[in-house]
């Protein structure tokens, strides 16, 4: 139903109420409707309700990363795989699959903290394994 | 020089068979389990170490966001390879002579 402020911003609308013309647009978008009286209605519903901004995950995560781990753990295990993740990310994300968007979101992250772990530990058993074999 | 392990020759295998140059998730595709998602980049590191591959990053992708990195195998890893496959051959007609 129209609110005294939609018909304020409905221009076109003819004056008396008719029933014909009653139209329910969605959020955005802006439609036509002829009406009995020959004219043509336009009801708009300029109120955005659903529009997100979307950046590629863990962008702001890579400085973070890249500060934290060493240039080589960087830039052949994590860097590929949140390449690999984004991608796939922006695959879905063309598709419109949003439930999908959110299961790569998730993934990638436990993939990252996994790899970053092993990043971290890889070099420790190697030390010790080299100590063993020593 | 250190062999490749088990992981290490199936990617080499893929790398192979699969065309000139790979991603990560392909030769994950590819691989039908063998390898996986988390593991794949680390195999593909431990390759790179030894020489057996070769990594090439493009500097812009076609979409926002990192560059996905693409292997090769060298003539090194090829070499490898076929050393490695003709080696279990080998072993497995010695197993199979024994059995008998």
């Amino acid at each position: 139903m129209s609110t005294r402020r939609d018909r304020d911003q409905l221009s076109l609308l003819p004056d008396e109420e008719d029933e014909s013309a009653v139209i329910t647009p969605s959020a955005g978008t802006i439609e036509f409707k002829s009406v009995s009286t020959g004219k043509v209605a336009m009801r708009a519903n300029l109120r955005v309700t659903s529009v997100r901004i979307a950046r590629m995950p863990a962008t702001n995560l890579v400085a973070s990363l890249r500060w934290l781990l060493t240039p080589k753990a960087y830039s052949r295990i994590v860097a590929p795989l949140i390449a690999q993740e984004q991608h796939e990310y922006y695959e879905a994300l063309l598709r419109h699959d949003r439930w999908l968007t959110r299961w790569i979101e998730a993934r990638m992250y436990l993939l990252i903290l996994w790899n970053t772990l092993w990043a971290f530990i890889a070099p420790l058993l190697a030390g010790v394994f080299r100590g063993v074999d020593g | 020089m250190r062999l490749p392990s088990g992981k290490e020759l199936i990617a080499l295998r893929l790398l192979r068979d699969g065309g000139p140059e790979m991603y990560g998730l392909e030769l994950v595709k590819a691989s039908g389990g063998r390898l996986g998602r988390a593991g794949v980049y680390v195999t593909l590191d431990r390759l790179e170490e030894k020489g057996f591959v070769k990594r090439r990053t493009p500097a812009a992708e076609d979409h926002p966001g990192l560059p996905r990195p693409r292997y090769k195998l060298t003539a090194l890893g090829e070499k490898v390879l076929k050393a490695a496959e003709a080696a279990n051959e080998v072993m497995g007609a010695t197993l199979a002579m024994e059995a008998v």
